[in-house]
């Protein structure tokens, strides 16, 4: 069964839209710190787009949709309606230099593409849409 | 989101408990700034009741390190679990701070 978590794209709703990975996964018996990794990388996504997809005064929504299957772990598709942006786009830090050689910019969405073992992103009728895939978190 | 801190052996002991995600971390940022003002130099920071940290949270730990290198001070992290390690490690942040497995280790680095 898929849920749907609609909110407004603003910091104070970050957590609720974590909650809503974390019951899904507690509805499943799983062990919700075995869920750190798909956490963090919503939370980079979400933050991304809290930040940068729609202006202050006109803060649109996010779309959450969490689906479990037994072949293929946790799907997360996060929609927004703000301007084309593909956050995968963005080259990789060099995670060679210290911090004081680099920027610390661009490091969730770097997380995200580490901890989850598929992030797709496509843009389709306005829509920015992400699709993250873990295997069930070990 | 809770910190609680101490001073032992003039060494800071910060122990976060909770999570820290976007929206705690400014508050964390905040209370360990407190800290840092008072110039012990010397800090520890126990993730021993931490369930999640992001790279917001990261964040205020390498302002805390910049801040803590800038008076040639040091720092030290203990108790990182399995999961959070492995985040500090696909950043690069292994390489970046002195983590240590216990309290104690950490508490005789800072010592020296």
């Amino acid at each position: 069964m898929n849920k749907t978590l609609v909110l407004s794209a603003r910091l104070e709703n970050l957590e609720a839209f974590l909650a809503h990975i974390r019951n899904s996964a507690t509805d499943r018996g799983l062990d919700v710190k075995l869920l750190y990794p798909v956490e963090l990388s919503l939370e980079e996504v979400l933050v991304n787009i809290i930040s940068y997809a729609y202006p202050e005064e006109k803060k649109g929504n996010i779309e959450l949709t969490c689906s479990w299957d037994s072949q293929h772990g946790v799907t997360i598709k996060v929609v927004d309606y703000g301007a084309a942006f593909d956050p995968l786009a963005k080259p990789d830090p060099d995670t060679n230099l210290s911090f004081y050689e680099r920027g610390i910019g661009g490091l969730g969405i770097f997380l995200t593409k580490k901890m989850m073992d598929e992030v797709v992103y496509e843009r389709s009728h306005d829509k920015n849409i992400l699709t993250m895939i873990k295997q069930y978190p070990r | 989101m809770l910190i609680e801190h101490e001073v032992r052996d003039g060494i800071d002991i910060i122990s976060l408990i909770g999570r820290i995600d976007a929206q705690s971390a400014p508050g964390v940022n905040q209370e360990i700034g407190i800290v840092l003002d008072d110039k012990r130099g010397k800090m520890l920071i126990d993730f021993k009741e931490l369930d999640y940290i992001s790279s917001s949270g990261l964040r205020v730990l390498i302002a805390v390190s910049k801040q803590l290198k800038a008076v040639r001070g040091s720092l030290v992290l203990c108790n990182l679990d399995k999961k959070i390690y492995e985040v500090f490690d696909v950043s690069g942040f292994t390489a970046i701070f002195d983590i240590s497995t216990t309290q104690e280790e950490a508490l005789s680095m800072l010592g020296d």
